[in-house]
């Protein structure tokens, strides 16, 4: 059941109706069974997938908190790392490992044939995994105590409103939230309610119809496309992978906190920043500091030479793509950005280097010209995030059309000349991504709602309450990242 | 300088519009409608007789609709007071204002949505959203002085049949005929849609159907649209609950109690324009030409004799009862399907569906069954589903020439 469904809701009053009335530990058994019933309702053999690896993990973790031997606890902490990653492969990526590697050895003129597993990708398996993983690393490292009581650690991994599209939560700020009762304050419940709604109003209004628009652009046979309908199919697709995605964090924030928890922050302003370094710091937050945690700083992160840097970098923006899906198109993703963060560092070292960063006498005094070339930066970079959105989204493409022809035709339209007209969809697609551009320079104000003063917040209260009853799609369309 | 209350000055501004409106409205009415009346009426494309009293009651509307947005505002205001005193900006009085806010706009909108100017407004030329279409031809028909009114009904294979400007340059003023068709109406729908427009008080009920309409399944555009709480009572004597779509009949009943959800197409389309309101059936058009004879096919495959066939057959002898009782007269064309669709159908289909169209006209002595139409071929048609303007002149006027000589015409000599 999506956030977006009728059932959702009747599911979510049932679970508020009994959670407030229980005292601590029952709610959370309480919650474990909601949100495994939750899980359950996609499909229930996906439980015993999550079941496997949370029930793995949590012996795990106990293990290597018992265990003084550095070898064996390392070898316990390759366990778990082995039988999530193995999870995750198996699922998600042995066919287009399969299919990967029968193409490069055709290329070399060598015949095979890999067995295709017909198996149906569990829901937020990328997230669970992610998740889990976090826990038993963090257990190794000494930052966490294992947890004691099982219900806690597997409330933690199954909570129902981050469970199958995250945030990516980790142990040591969620964990504790399980452990310890829980006082709900009037005002976070207030900030609950308000995250909700302008969650629903991001995905309903915003998302959903920029959804329509972008599946218009890339439905086959391709549209014929204008340079400049190329490139607002993009926008169109920039903006709805952002409400929908954001707006799913903001009703899982939202949810989570009226129960008496918190979640992390997932999105920021990430059309909104001028490079791609500050770009990973607002878009998908709970991915991107994973992945810096567990995997670039590992690695080496930026402690060693230039050239291994840049390696680290690749290697974790790449399998960052990957995590997206199993196609190359998302793997070109994270290689697009890894790029993009090389040359903006090498570019910051090289300005370093030279003495570029005094500050400049404009900043200093907030001159309009230093605003104006921030905006210019701030543009082009939004549109260099669009050229990215196009290979991710030609990921996205059914698997008979051909995910090359769609790039092409799209790099062809948006620089061809001459210039041509707009089309018919303009006015309605530029005030969604105006609007989601608007709640994104707003962000801050939109998360203080409680310190709003009262006539205001029953305004916009009001206000996005008749924008998602008039505007909104409520044919269910399903979340993007659910497919991650 | 103590605040002039601003209930106080909602008042004034109420009793001053309508003084207004009493003394100057009929001024204003009369300039309007001269300067404007016939272009007011080639707009309305022979839908509207008297442009003077459409501007007329378009002003006594607007009066209407900006008294009561400003009743709204007092009374928002007079239960702020009431409610929550010196407590207005305490933590929590939010909830009240937002809930009071909403209520009264969804009560502002319900009186909109029942006046013409409202639907005057949300007009978008020939992509005007359907709903609107629909409502605006009736508040139309409904204020219509003709000695004789035809409403046309059914999906939109009928309007694309049945051309009502030909229709009434052929038949006026012995007749006077408005199509008030809804795109996907089945037999249920006509019955929902038919209970709608109960206030143009038509004398003849005009229903181009086809297979379409009965083997198509139950669900359809309709039931959101038009299904409300007045329409619970067809449980009693329909199989409703087993063959209408759960979501469907939920939308229309929240719909009913929400203003704002109702008419979520028209508010969504005038705000996002039609480019971006209408790119799904657009993708949907692209995408079925992209394979033409898997689509027909896939088309036929959808047509069957089931229980919805069945329920769709009682729906439609419901109608036909109701308009009975309403001394209606009810004229049925058995129509087609594009042949290149009705080749893969099972023949059996057709066969029941005029056996059913016959059963019925022998049942009920107002209804009048045209089956021997002229057939129309697969050039005849445009898409699976309509024909083309030259078959529709063609097929008006043999309809036209069948309504004067035989169906009409013996009722007026």
């Amino acid at each position: 059941m999506t956030f977006n469904s009728v059932i959702f809701l009747v599911f979510l009053a049932m679970v508020l109706a009994v959670y407030y009335r229980l005292n601590h530990r029952a709610q959370n058994w309480f919650l474990l069974v909601a949100s495994y019933a939750f899980y359950g309702w996609w499909d229930p053999r996906f439980l015993g997938l999550l079941w496997f690896t949370s029930l793995f993990d949590y012996f795990c973790a106990q293990w290597i908190e018992r265990t003084s031997d550095l070898k064996c606890r390392k070898w316990l902490l390759a366990g778990s790392v082995t039988v999530n990653i193995g999870v995750l492969c198996l699922f998600k990526y042995f066919n287009f490992f399969a299919d990967t590697a029968k193409a490069s050895l055709a290329a070399l003129g060598i015949h095979s044939s890999f067995p295709t597993l017909h198996i149906i990708l569990p829901v937020g398996i990328s997230f669970y995994t992610f998740l889990s993983m976090s826990y038993t690393i963090d257990v190794f490292r000494g930052g966490l105590k294992a947890s004691r009581h099982p219900v806690d650690f597997l409330l933690y991994v199954a909570y129902f409103p981050h469970l199958v599209a995250g945030p990516i939560v980790r142990a040591s700020y969620l964990l504790p939230q399980c452990q310890q009762p829980r006082t709900i304050k009037k005002e976070q419940v207030v900030n609950g309610v308000w995250l909700i709604l302008i969650g629903y109003f991001k995905k309903v209004v915003i998302g959903d119809r920029l959804a329509q628009v972008t599946e218009w652009g890339f439905s086959q046979p391709l549209p014929p496309l204008t340079d400049a309908n190329s490139w607002l199919i993009l926008y169109a697709f920039a903006f709805q992978i952002y409400a929908d995605f954001a707006g799913y964090t903001d009703i899982a924030r939202g949810l989570a906190k009226i129960m008496g928890f918190e979640l992390v922050e997932n999105f920021r302003s990430p059309y909104l920043v001028a490079n791609p370094a500050a770009f990973w710091r607002n878009w998908h937050i709970s991915l991107s500091t994973w992945l810096r945690d567990y995997l670039y700083i590992p690695l080496g992160g930026n402690r060693h030479r230039s050239f291994r840097t840049f390696l680290n970098l690749m290697i974790t923006m790449l399998l960052g793509g990957l995590w997206h899906g199993a196609g190359a198109a998302f793997v070109l993703w994270g290689f697009y950005h890894g790029i993009l963060l090389a040359v903006h560092r090498w570019w910051t070292q090289w300005r370093d280097k030279k003495g570029y960063t005094i500050e400049s006498p404009l900043k200093r005094t907030g001159h309009w010209l230093d605003k104006i070339g921030h905006g210019l930066r701030v543009f082009f970079f939004f549109h260099l995030t669009c050229l990215g959105w196009l290979l991710f989204r030609a990921g996205s493409v059914p698997a008979q059309f051909n995910q090359v022809d769609v790039v092409g035709h799209y790099l062809r339209a948006m620089f061809s000349l001459p210039r041509n007209g707009l089309t018919g969809i303009t006015g309605g697609t530029l005030l969604l991504c105006a609007t989601g551009l608007f709640l994104q320079w707003k962000h801050d104000l939109m998360e203080r709602f409680g310190s709003w003063p009262v006539q205001r917040q029953a305004a916009a209260v009001c206000g996005v309450l008749l924008a998602i009853v008039s505007l909104g799609v409520f044919q269910g369309a399903q979340f993007i990242y659910f497919q991650f | 300088m103590k605040r002039f209350p601003v209930e106080w000055l909602c008042v004034a501004m109420v009793a001053a519009m309508w003084l207004g409106y009493a003394t100057l409205g009929p001024l204003a009415t009369r300039t309007v409608s001269d300067h404007f009346g016939a272009t007011i009426l080639r707009a309305t494309q022979g839908n509207l007789a008297d442009a003077h009293a459409f501007v007329g009651t378009c002003a006594r509307e607007a009066v209407l609709l900006l008294s009561v947005a400003l009743l709204a505002v007092i009374v928002y205001r007079l239960l702020c007071r009431l409610c929550l005193g010196p407590a207005s900006n305490k933590t929590g009085a939010w909830v009240f204002l937002t809930v009071m806010g909403f209520v009264l706009f969804n009560v502002w909108l319900a009186v909109a949505m029942h006046t013409t100017l409202f639907w005057c407004l949300m007009w978008q030329g020939e992509e005007t959203n359907n709903l609107t279409r629909f409502r605006l031809k009736a508040a139309m028909l409904r204020d219509y002085a003709a000695e004789r009114k035809a409403v046309i009904l059914g999906s939109s294979q009928a309007r694309a049949q049945l051309d009502e400007r030909l229709l009434n340059e052929l038949l006026e003023p012995m007749l006077h005929t408005a199509e008030l068709h809804f795109p996907g109406s089945h037999a249920y729908d006509i019955t929902l849609v038919n209970r709608k427009i109960a206030s143009t008080c038509p004398q003849v009920l005009i229903c181009y159907v086809s297979e379409m309409n009965f083997y198509e399944g139950a669900a359809s555009e309709v039931i959101p649209v038009f299904f409300g709480f007045e329409d619970l009572k067809d449980c009693q004597t329909l199989p409703v609950i087993a063959n209408l779509p759960f979501d469907g009949m939920a939308y229309g009943l929240l719909g009913d109690v929400l203003p704002a959800f109702a008419l979520r197409d028209v508010i969504s389309q005038r705000l996002l324009g039609t480019g971006v309101a209408l790119i799904r059936a657009r993708t949907h058009e692209r995408e079925t030409q992209r394979d033409v004879k898997a689509t027909r096919r896939q088309k036929a495959k959808t047509y069957r004799l089931d229980k919805a066939a069945k329920f769709q057959k009682q729906a439609f002898t419901a109608f036909a009862v109701r308009c009975e009782k309403q001394n209606q007269q009810l004229i049925i064309l058995a129509g087609q399907l594009n042949p290149s669709v009705s080749r893969y159908l099972d023949p059996t289909i057709r066969a029941d569906m005029l056996s059913f169209l016959r059963h019925l006209r022998d049942q009920h002595p107002n209804l009048v069954l045209l089956d021997d139409l002229p057939l129309q071929m697969e050039s005849d048609y445009t898409d699976l589903t309509h024909v083309n303007a030259t078959k529709q002149a063609e097929f008006t006027r043999y309809f036209a020439e069948q309504l004067r000589s035989k169906i009409l015409a013996p009722e007026t000599n």
